[in-house]
C-alpha cells in the first residue's frame, strides 16, 4: 500500500491520546473498613477480569479510530507488488476495424495500411513488451499477449459492418493507469480512418486516461474520396396491375462524382437498371420498374438486391439487401349500408376499385339498404360504410359500439338530411365523434391539407393514403353544404374545410375508430366520389396506407418478420426456425404471435429461413457509417492528446484528486467507514461492558 | 388508645439505636431500651410472673406436703405443688462478640459492638428485673472478660460497667470461645450468643452443638451491619479487612448481586444449623430498633417456663 500524502500519517501519534488517557484516568476509589470480603471475592476475581478486558477493548478501539483517521487523510491506495510481468511495458493497439477501412484509393485499403503500420509497430518495440489488441469496430481484444500472439490476432481481424468504437480501450488504459505501478509504462497505438461518425463516438468519452507515449495514426487518402453507397431501398405497388417499382436511396459522401448503374438483382441476375448520377456530397432516390413476372415469381417474399457498378474505392456499401413482403394480402370485409343500392353505390365502386388496385389487401364488398340492415350483419364485417344513416340505428347503437371495440371500423357520411336525432342517439352513444348541428348550404371547399395533428400531416412523413389525397388534389373539390358539427372531447378532426368547419372527424373506440365525413358520400356539387380522389379517398377511408411490407433491418438492429403461416407449422405455444446467417451460419429464432423475432446481426447480406416456407430479411449497413470525409488531423490529434494524457504532463496527484479519482476511493472511504464504526462500537461497548 | 398508641411511638424510638447511642450512659440505655420495650407492648405478655411464686406442678411421690397448694386441691381435687421463682430462675450467660469484626460501622450510627453492647446491656437488664441471673462474657480470640451470672440487682452495674469499658479488638475465634464456656460452665441456662458469626462455621456449628449437647438454650443473635448486608456503595471502593488487614478494591455494583447470593446462602446455612440444633436464630441488622431481639428473648424465655 502507498499513501498519496504520507505527511497525515504523522497523525497516528496521536494514539498516544488514548493510551496516556487510559494510564492516567485511574478511577478515584475510597476505602472502607469491611468485614465480609470473602463475601466479596468471589463476585469481585469475575468482574476484575472482564473490567481489564473492557478497558483494553476501549482502549484498542480508540487506537484504532485514531489510526483510521490518520490513514484515511493519508490517502491510501493499494498497489500490489509488481511481478516481472508487471515491469514490462504494456503497449496497447487501437485498431480501426470497421467497414469504412476497406476504402483503398487504388493501392492497399486503410485496413491493409493498418495492418502494416501495427505490424511495424510490434515488431519494433522491446522483446519483452507486452500487447493488448483491440478491435474497435468488432469488439475483440487479445488480453496482454507477447509480441507474436499480438500478431496473430493481426492476421485474423477482418473489416466488420460496425462502428469503430473507443470506449473499452480507454477504460483498459484507465485501470492500467491506476492500480498498476507507476513506473509501468502504458503505450497507446490507435489507428483509424476517423470517419465523421467515428469521431462522433470518439470524442463523446469525457474522462481521459493516463498513458505514456501515445501514437495517432489518421489513414487518410490523399486523393480526392471517391465513394457511392446504396443508403435505402423499397418495393411498391407490388398488385393490382400497376408495375412494381424499386426506389433506391443512393448517398454520395466522397469528393468525386459518380456516375454508376444501379441493378436490381434477384436470385442473382440482374432483372432492372438503371443509370444513377450523384454530384460529391450528393443524394439520389433512384426508381426502377420491375418486371411483374419478377414479384409473381416469388412465394411470399422478395429479396432484391439493389447493386451499384464498380467504381469507387469501397465495395462493401455498394449493395443493398432489399425485401419485401408480397404474398401477404390481407382481406377486409365491408358492408355499405345506402338508403338504397343507388346512394351506396359510387361508394361501393370507389372500395372495389381499390381493392383491385391494392397491393396487399382486398374489401370484399357487401350492401345492405336501410330496411335491411340489422345489428347482426356487424358480426361478419371488418369495416361498415353508412352512405347514410337508416333510423334504425338507434336501436343498433350498443352492436354498433361493441362492433367498433372490437376492433372493426366505422365510417359513416353525413348527408344534408342526416336525422339530428339518430346523430345525437349515436353521439351519445359513444359512436359518433360528433354532436349533431345545423347543416349549412353554402358551396365549401375541402383544405388542401389535413388539419393539424391528423395523421400524416406532412408529405412524405408515414402515412401515404393521406399523400395519396392530396396528390389527387382534394382542394378541388366543391362541397354543397355541411352541418356544423360540434366534435366531442375524445375527437380528433382530421380534415377541415377551407373556411374553418370540420369535414372529416375521427374518434378511437376500443379497438377500432370511427370516422365521420361531413357530407353526403354523393355530393353531386363537386362529385366526391366522382372525382379522380375516390380511391385515394376511399383508401384514406379504409385506414390502411397499402404500403408494401419492407423487411429490412440495419446491423444489430433487431429483426422481426411476420411469420403467421410459420406459427401454424408450430401451434400453440410457438416454436424456433432456423435462419441461414449472411456468412453461412445458422441461428434460431422464435416464432410467436404471427412475428418470427431475432436479436440483432452483426453481418450484412440476407438472413433467411433454412426450411420452406421461406422467410428473407435483409441486414444493411447503418447510413453515414462508409462516409469517408477526411478528417482534421490536426483536431484528431489535439483530441487524442486530451484523451490520452501524457503521465509527465499530468497534475501531480493530491488528496481531493485522489478522492475524487474513484479508482483510489475504495481504499479512504472503507477507512472512513471503518473509523465510523469504531466509534460507534466504541460507545457501544463501554456501555455493554460497564459493569 | 389514642394516649397508648402515642405513648408507644414514642416509647419506640428508645429502642432505636441511633437514639441509644445518644445516651451515653450504659445504664440509660438498657433503662431506655427495655422501658420503651414495655411500653410499646400491649399488654405485658407476661402478666403473673411473678419472683415469689411462679407455677404449679402436679405431685410427685416424694415432693413435701407443706408445698401443697390446698387450695387448689380444695378446687379441684387434684394434688399440685407450687413452684417457686428460685426453681424457675434460670442463668443466663450473655456471649458478646467484641472482636475487631464487630467494631465495623457501615453507614448508620453505631457499630455492631455498639449495638450488641446495647441488646446485652437492655437484656441483662430485662433479666435481672425479672429475677434471672445474668452473666456476661465478653471475648475476641479467647474470653475477655467474665463476670459469672448473679441475680442481684446490684450485679446489673458490673455487667454494664463491662459493657461500657469493652473495646472491640483481636480476631474472631468463636469455637474455641463456645467449647470453653461449655466446658466453665456448670449450671444449665440460656447461652444468649450476639456476635457477626464471621468464624469457621464447621468449628462454630461444634462449638454450639457442644452447649447443645450439655442442654444449654441457646439464642443466636446474628448482628450484622446494613451495609454488611446488602453492599450499598457505589463508585469504586477498596475494601480493608477490619481484622486480617487484606485489601480488595472492586466496584461493589457489579458484585452486589453474587455478594447478596453468598451472604444469603451464608445466613441460611447459620439459620438451618440452628434449627437442627434446637437454637433460636434472630438476625439482626443494626440499623433497626431492639424490639425484635427483645421479643426473641422473650419468647425464648416464656417457653422455658
Amino acid at each position: 500500500m502507498s499513501f498519496a500524502q504520507i505527511i497525515f500519517l504523522l497523525g497516528s501519534a496521536g494514539v498516544v491520546g488514548p493510551i496516556l488517557a487510559h494510564l492516567l484516568a485511574r478511577p478515584r476509589h475510597r476505602r472502607v473498613p469491611f468485614t465480609m470480603l470473602r463475601f466479596l471475592r468471589i463476585g469481585h476475581i469475575e468482574t476484575q477480569a472482564r473490567r481489564r478486558f473492557r478497558d483494553f477493548l476501549v482502549l484498542a478501539l480508540r487506537c484504532l479510530i485514531v489510526l483510521a483517521i490518520a490513514a484515511m487523510f493519508a490517502g491510501p491506495r493499494f498497489v500490489a507488488n509488481r511481478t516481472d510481468d508487471e515491469q514490462r511495458p504494456v503497449h496497447v493497439l487501437a485498431l480501426d476495424d470497421s467497414l469504412s477501412m476497406s476504402y483503398s484509393d487504388g493501392g492497399d485499403s486503410y485496413f491493409e495500411q493498418m495492418s502494416a503500420k501495427a505490424k511495424e509497430y510490434v515488431e519494433h518495440c522491446d522483446a519483452n513488451s507486452v500487447f493488448s489488441m483491440y478491435g474497435l469496430a468488432s469488439g475483440a481484444q487479445s488480453g496482454e499477449v507477447d509480441s507474436a500472439t499480438a500478431l496473430q490476432f493481426l492476421s485474423r481481424l477482418e473489416p466488420v459492418p460496425l462502428g469503430a468504437r473507443l470506449d473499452d480501450v480507454v477504460t483498459a488504459v484507465r485501470e492500467e493507469a491506476t492500480t498498476g505501478d507507476e513506473a509501468r509504462e502504458v503505450n497507446v497505438l490507435l489507428i483509424s480512418d476517423f470517419t465523421p461518425r467515428a469521431i462522433e463516438r470518439f470524442a463523446a468519452i469525457e474522462r481521459p486516461a493516463r498513458a505514456g507515449r501515445v501514437t495517432v495514426e489518421v489513414l487518410a487518402s490523399s486523393d480526392p474520396i471517391s465513394n457511392a453507397a446504396v443508403v435505402a431501398g423499397s418495393l411498391h405497388a407490388v398488385r393490382g396491375g400497376a408495375a412494381p417499382e424499386v426506389s433506391a436511396t443512393v448517398l454520395n459522401p466522397g469528393e468525386v462524382a459518380q456516375e454508376r448503374e444501379l441493378s436490381i438483382m434477384h436470385d442473382g441476375k440482374p432483372v432492372a437498371s438503371v443509370e444513377v448520377s450523384i454530384p460529391p456530397h450528393g443524394r439520389r432516390i433512384a426508381r426502377v420498374q420491375l418486371p411483374p413476372a419478377v414479384v409473381e415469381s416469388a412465394e411470399s417474399v422478395l429479396a432484391l438486391e439493389l447493386a451499384l457498378s464498380n467504381g469507387d474505392g469501397l465495395r462493401a456499401d455498394d449493395t443493398y439487401y432489399l425485401a419485401a413482403a408480397v404474398s401477404e394480402v390481407r382481406r377486409f370485409r365491408v358492408l355499405v349500408v345506402g338508403r338504397d343500392a343507388r346512394e351506396a353505390f359510387l361508394l361501393r365502386t370507389g372500395i372495389e376499385a381499390l381493392s383491385r388496385m391494392a397491393s396487399s389487401e382486398a374489401f370484399e364488398v357487401v350492401s345492405a339498404d336501410h330496411a335491411t340492415f340489422a345489428g347482426t350483419l356487424l358480426s361478419a364485417a371488418d369495416i361498415v360504410c353508412f352512405a347514410s344513416f337508416p333510423a334504425s340505428i338507434g336501436s343498433e347503437v350498443e352492436a354498433l359500439a361493441a362492433f367498433a371495440r372490437r376492433g372493426g371500423r366505422v365510417v359513416a357520411f353525413a348527408p344534408a338530411d342526416a336525422d339530428p336525432a339518430v346523430v345525437q342517439a349515436l353521439s351519445d352513444g359513444g359512436v359518433l365523434p360528433v354532436a349533431p348541428g345545423e347543416f349549412q348550404v353554402q358551396p365549401a371547399f375541402i383544405a388542401a391539407r389535413p388539419a393539424a395533428g391528423a395523421r400524416g400531416t406532412a408529405p412524405g412523413e408515414g402515412d401515404r393514403a393521406v399523400n395519396a389525397l392530396m396528390n389527387y388534389g382534394l382542394d378541388g373539390i366543391i362541397l354543397r353544404g355541411y352541418h356544423e358539427f360540434t366534435a366531442r372531447p375524445e375527437a380528433t378532426c382530421l380534415w377541415r374545410f377551407e373556411s374553418g368547419p370540420g369535414f372529416m372527424y375521427a374518434q378511437p373506440l376500443g379497438n377500432g375508430e370511427v370516422i365521420l365525413v361531413n357530407t353526403s358520400a354523393d355530393d353531386s356539387l363537386g362529385g366526391l366520389m366522382k372525382s379522380p380522389a375516390a380511391v385515394a379517398f376511399c383508401r384514406f377511408l379504409m385506414g390502411r396506407s397499402g404500403e408494401t411490407p419492407q423487411l429490412t433491418f440495419g446491423v444489430g438492429e433487431p429483426i422481426a418478420l411476420p411469420a403467421s403461416d410459420l406459427e401454424m407449422q408450430s401451434p400453440g405455444l410457438g416454436g424456433t426456425v432456423l435462419l441461414a446467417l449472411p456468412d453461412g451460419g445458422t441461428t434460431q429464432a422464435v416464432v410467436s404471435k404471427g412475428s418470427l423475432s431475432l436479436g440483432g446481426v452483426n453481418q450484412m447480406g440476407w438472413l433467411r429461413t433454412v426450411a420452406r416456407p421461406v422467410r428473407y430479411a435483409g441486414v444493411n449497413l447503418e447510413e453515414g457509417e462508409t462516409d469517408l470525409t477526411k478528417p482534421d488531423e490536426e483536431a484528431v490529434r489535439a483530441w487524442a492528446a486530451r484523451l490520452f494524457v501524457a503521465r509527465e504532463q499530468a497534475e501531480a496527484p493530491g488528496p481531493a484528486a485522489d478522492m475524487a479519482d474513484k479508482d483510489f476511493s475504495p481504499l479512504w472511504r472503507i477507512l472512513g467507514a471503518v473509523a465510523i464504526g469504531l466509534i460507534l462500537s466504541e460507545a457501544m461497548i463501554t456501555n455493554r461492558l460497564k459493569r | 388508645m389514642l394516649r397508648h398508641s402515642a405513648r408507644a411511638a414514642g416509647a419506640h424510638r428508645y429502642l432505636d439505636p441511633a437514639v441509644l447511642s445518644k445516651l451515653g450512659n450504659m445504664e440509660l440505655v438498657a433503662r431506655c431500651a427495655v422501658e420503651g420495650f414495655y411500653a410499646g407492648l400491649h399488654p405485658s405478655p407476661f402478666h403473673g410472673f411473678s419472683v415469689e411464686y411462679s407455677d404449679h406442678r402436679a405431685y410427685e411421690p416424694g415432693d413435701e406436703l407443706r408445698f401443697i397448694d390446698w387450695k387448689v386441691l380444695g378446687r379441684s381435687d387434684k394434688i399440685y405443688v407450687k413452684l417457686f421463682s428460685q426453681e424457675t430462675n434460670v442463668p443466663v450467660y450473655i456471649l458478646l462478640d467484641s472482636s475487631n469484626s464487630m467494631t465495623f460501622r457501615g453507614e448508620g450510627a453505631v457499630s455492631k459492638l455498639e449495638y450488641g453492647s446495647y441488646l446485652a446491656a437492655a437484656l441483662a437488664y430485662l433479666m435481672l428485673g425479672q429475677g434471672d441471673s445474668v452473666g456476661l462474657t465478653l471475648f475476641a480470640e479467647n474470653i475477655t472478660t467474665r463476670i459469672p451470672p448473679r441475680s442481684r440487682r446490684s450485679h446489673l452495674n458490673a455487667v454494664l460497667t463491662a459493657l461500657q469499658q469493652n473495646q472491640g479488638r483481636g480476631r474472631t475465634h468463636l469455637s474455641d470461645v463456645l467449647h470453653t464456656v461449655a466446658d466453665t460452665t456448670h449450671r444449665r441456662g440460656i447461652v444468649i450468643l450476639i456476635s457477626d458469626m464471621l468464624d469457621d462455621e464447621e468449628g462454630l456449628a461444634k462449638g454450639l452443638a457442644h452447649l447443645r449437647y450439655l442442654r444449654h438454650d441457646v439464642i443466636l443473635f446474628h448482628t450484622l451491619d446494613h451495609q454488611e448486608l446488602y453492599l450499598d456503595y457505589d463508585g469504586l471502593v477498596e475494601f480493608r479487612d477490619l481484622e486480617s488487614s487484606s485489601v480488595l478494591r472492586t466496584y461493589p455494583a457489579s458484585i452486589r448481586t453474587t455478594y447478596r447470593q453468598r451472604l444469603e446462602e451464608f445466613v441460611n446455612e447459620l439459620e438451618s444449623e440452628a434449627g437442627r440444633n434446637r437454637m433460636d436464630y434472630c438476625l439482626l441488622d443494626t440499623s433497626e430498633p431492639l424490639d425484635r431481639a427483645l421479643l426473641s428473648y422473650l419468647a425464648k424465655r416464656k417457653r422455658l417456663m
